[in-house]
């Protein structure tokens, strides 16, 4: 789900973006070092109230959703909050001036809230309770998950340490001032006192679910059809009703992922299990077999377990009723046919039809 | 001290590449002139995949016509006749590509934008020529390209040709802020820093089509490819430090061993989305020290994609972009299918800004609905719903792809070692290829050797005098598109493509091969 979007090593002393996304930094009031946490592989320096390294503001900061950062630092001293990354009025990657992490994002945290300030802190979101602190004089790395939908998750070394699953917003646009590491977006503060070797950020990757569909292999009669589908969608546009139920299912959609992901570390972790054995199955074509039924009936009663019967149902008649408002049961049913031509999908709803009717009962 | 052209073409005689071609190769580079005035010229207004905006009249009405008919377009400025006139009686009427209307000082036939687009149209639609309310206009015509390149004398004599030019370290150096002022790193003091002065020698090749072999997509469709387009450029580029004494001046050192060989690769389709310089990223150059590099003597050994043209260090299949660098379009990997609705997700996502980062994952479940509610109704439409989650849900998933689902993406076929098409070498390596093996089966094979073609002079790019170039806003040049038009094409992977920046790609990809590796 992640596609990466900057990647400074700072080998030479520059701020060049290796990721191939073009966000390239202005370093100022940095120092040197050949060695970081490998010999030879270059750090910054940040001593200066200055120092920092600048991403100015580009469109690709305004997509952002979902977040991942890793830097690989080294902290020498606290006193005072040390900034690893921060996007003006979006997101802020730092250690506090006790030496917690903390992990924020500027987004409404209740429904039709304010915009505020909120996240997760190695102080007070530990998942076993116990508070971790960003060790100092020691080279060390440091991670912000936030998934799009309803967690954010901070790693000291790739151990978690803080984790927020109520989430309600994804990461929003970065402001103008752009994307500063190891210092403030506004002005000289809350500069990182240390070095830092390098920088990795990641956004929501936004053709994830294109990849997936189309790692089956489709055929000289089914690959048409499919274009036929996604072309009789677009002869349909204009008309209100698909635009409505379009945007019907985007929410519901995200309501439905947030209501798993919300529910904590096992969810997630049993959610990554069942959609690789998805993902394989799907892949392999063996979308009518026996083990993607078998895959659709485990799946399913995961998904209800998860989810709580009372919300599922409430999911159901939201998506009946995006259907009904809109009148779009009756055009699909009139203008696709995926029937014909791709026999191994037909199977694969059918059985899914079986197993809905049986769990649903 | 500016090089002399006698000293430029002596650098450019020095490195000039050897292209080695796949066995199945159609198309050769050819001379970007006789390109040029053997095509017609076209303007969309605004830039446009859809025909009612091409052409003249400008009234919604058919047929539609070119500014300049085919052969009509003339280099020569004393030809500058507006049509009205065939000057050198080769029985078609000349309009000078540099006219410029002297009321509003507008070059009509370079100047490009997307108010108002040029493209050259030089073999027409597959099916036809003309612009009607009935034609298709949705492809170009790859037949007939390659008969009019190998039957028209003009054009066959104008085959196996490449422009170069040479820039300096000041050359450079302006290049070099215009493109990274705005971008933070001082590509030029790292340059400096690793390499001293440099020069850098680049080779343009110009091929009459792009052949996009969509390899799964041949499966499905009835048609050979679903990615080709008219006027395909790419480039080879040898960077050279500067060496205390010239090979030019006494005692005439041999010319030194280069630094860099960069390979000029066309990465169409780039996620537009992804990153902000779609100009900048659509062209990628992959970068070689020149010790890694295959070379006979000074002259690298480049071996280019069948179709593609897109030029590799090494023989063979070649995987797919370090992926973690460039994210290839998907689009491409779903063969056109999502197209239509991909055209409705830009236009609607707008409406529901904080999730549209979700917008395809939401195609995938309208299009599962969909075709479940076809097969079972309402029960069909909410198991289509699931069948979409499932599909989004395993969006959400905390992963990375794998270069494995990489791979299976797109490869191209260069040619396999030892086993080639034709090849074009400079006439200082007329045999570059391995033939006094006692065994023959260590002996390379190929299908022909050809000298490339062209007067020195002639082939040393000139940005003042050779309006086919970009311009700039001090300097007018050709800024349109290379090759026609197409309609359904949203995502521009049929359409010619302008002149790309080479040059950008070149230093972009350069700072990052500094950063990653010791030089």
């Amino acid at each position: 789900m992640y596609q990466m979007i900057l990647h400074h090593n700072y080998r030479l002393g520059q701020a060049v973006d290796l990721s191939g996304a073009n966000q390239h930094g202005f370093v100022t009031g940095t120092d040197f070092e050949a060695d970081g946490f490998a010999v030879g592989s270059g750090a910054l320096v940040f001593k200066q109230a200055s120092a920092r390294v600048r991403i100015p503001k580009r469109g690709i900061w305004d997509s952002l959703f979902a977040l991942k950062i890793e830097v690989w630092v080294r902290v020498d001293a606290l006193g005072a909050r040390r900034n690893l990354v921060e996007g003006d009025n979006s997101f802020a990657f730092a250690i506090d001036n006790q030496g917690f992490l903390w992990g924020t994002f500027h987004a409404p945290e209740v429904s039709g809230g304010p915009l505020v300030w909120h996240g997760a802190s190695s102080q007070n979101n530990s998942p076993d309770g116990l508070s971790q602190k960003v060790p100092l004089n020691t080279w060390v790395k440091l991670s912000f998950i936030h998934d799009g939908y309803a967690s954010l998750r901070l790693y000291i070394d790739d151990k978690l340490v803080a984790a927020n699953y109520n989430l309600i917003a994804g990461v929003p646009p970065v402001g103008s001032a752009g994307v500063h590491i190891g210092n403030w977006t506004l002005s000289d503060q809350y500069t990182f006192d240390g070095q830092i070797d390098e920088v990795k950020i990641y956004r929501y990757d936004p053709d994830e679910a294109y990849m997936q569909f189309f790692c089956r292999n489709l055929d000289k009669q089914s690959a048409p059809c499919w274009q036929h589908l996604f072309g009789a969608l677009e002869e349909l546009h204009g008309q209100q009703q698909l635009d409505a139920f379009i945007k019907c299912i985007a929410y519901l959609q995200v309501e439905i992922i947030r209501a798993v992901r919300s529910k904590g570390e096992m969810a997630i972790a049993e959610n990554e299990k069942l959609t690789a054995k998805y993902r394989e199955l799907w892949c392999e074509g063996n979308i009518d077999s026996a083990q993607m039924r078998a895959w659709q009936e485990e799946w399913l009663r995961w998904l209800k377990g998860v989810i709580g019967t009372d919300e599922w149902t409430r999911f159901e008649r939201r998506f009946e009723e995006c259907l009904m408002s809109t009148g779009m049961l009756d055009v699909f049913t009139k203008y696709v046919d995926v029937a014909k031509c791709d026999p191994s999908f037909v199977g694969y709803i059918k059985s899914f039809i079986d197993v809905y009717n049986v769990k649903g009962a | 001290m500016a090089l002399t052209p006698q000293q430029k073409i002596a650098l450019i005689r020095a490195y000039a590449p050897i292209l080695y071609f796949h066995p199945d190769e159609r198309f050769v580079p050819v001379k970007p002139s006789a390109y040029l005035q053997a095509s017609s010229l076209w303007h969309a207004q605004p830039a446009s995949d859809d025909k009612k905006r091409w052409g003249k009249p400008f009234e919604a009405q058919f047929p539609r016509f070119p500014l300049i008919p085919r052969n009509g377009i003339s280099l020569d400025p004393t030809k500058d006749t507006e049509g009205t006139a065939d000057t050198d009686g080769d029985g078609f009427k000349e309009w000078f590509l540099g006219h410029k209307d002297n009321s509003t000082g507008i070059y009509p036939y370079l100047s490009s934008n997307r108010e108002r687009e040029l493209w050259l149209d030089m073999a027409g639609w597959q099916d036809g020529d003309e612009v009607t309310d009935t034609s298709k206009n949705q492809a170009c015509n790859v037949e007939r390209a390659g008969a009019r390149w190998s039957d028209e004398a003009n054009l066959k004599a104008a085959r196996n040709y490449y422009s170069a030019e040479v820039m300096d370290i000041d050359n450079l150096s302006r290049l070099l802020i215009s493109i990274f002022s705005s971008n933070g790193i001082d590509v030029e003091n790292m340059l400096r820093d690793q390499f001293g002065d440099v020069w850098a020698i680049w080779y343009y090749f110009l091929y009459p089509v792009h052949q996009e072999y969509l390899r799964r997509c041949e499966q499905f469709f009835d048609k050979e490819s679903d990615g080709n387009y008219e006027g395909d450029w790419n480039a080879v580029c040898v960077l050279v430090k500067k060496p205390a004494t010239f090979p030019w001046d006494q005692p005439n050192p041999p010319f030194p061993d280069p630094e860099y060989v960069g390979y000029g690769v066309r990465l169409r389709g780039i996620m537009d989305q992804a990153v902000e310089d779609t100009t900048l990223f659509r062209q990628g150059m992959i970068i070689r020290p020149w010790m890694e590099t295959e070379k006979l003597g000074q002259h690298p050994r480049v071996y280019v994609a069948n179709g593609y043209h897109n030029n590799y260090s090494r023989a063979g299949m070649q995987p797919p972009l370090n992926a973690t660098l460039f994210g290839l379009q998907i689009e491409k990997l779903g063969c056109g299918v999502t197209e239509g609705v991909d055209q409705i997700i830009d236009e609607v996502k707008d409406t529901w800004s904080d999730v549209k980062e979700t917008s395809k994952d939401v195609a995938v479940v309208v299009a599962k609905i969909a075709a479940g509610a076809k097969i079972g109704g309402l029960f069909g439409a909410v198991v289509g719903l699931m069948a979409g989650i499932a599909e989004a849900l395993s969006s959400s998933a905390d992963r990375e792809r794998t270069p494995e689902e990489w791979k299976r993406l797109e490869e191209e076929h260069g040619p396999e070692p030892q086993r080639y098409g034709l090849i074009l070498t400079p006439p200082e390596v007329p045999l570059p290829v391995k033939t006094n093996d006692p065994d023959p089966a260590k002996n390379d094979t190929y299908k022909s050797i050809e000298i490339w073609t062209g007067d020195d002079m002639e082939r040393l790019v000139d940005r003042d005098t050779q309006l086919w170039w970009p311009g700039t806003d001090k300097r007018p040049g050709y800024n349109g598109r290379w090759g026609l038009r197409v309609q359904k094409d949203p995502m521009e992977r049929r359409s010619g493509i302008t002149f790309p920046d080479f040059q950008r790609a070149f230093l972009n990809d350069l700072a990052r091969q500094i950063s990653k590796t010791p030089a």
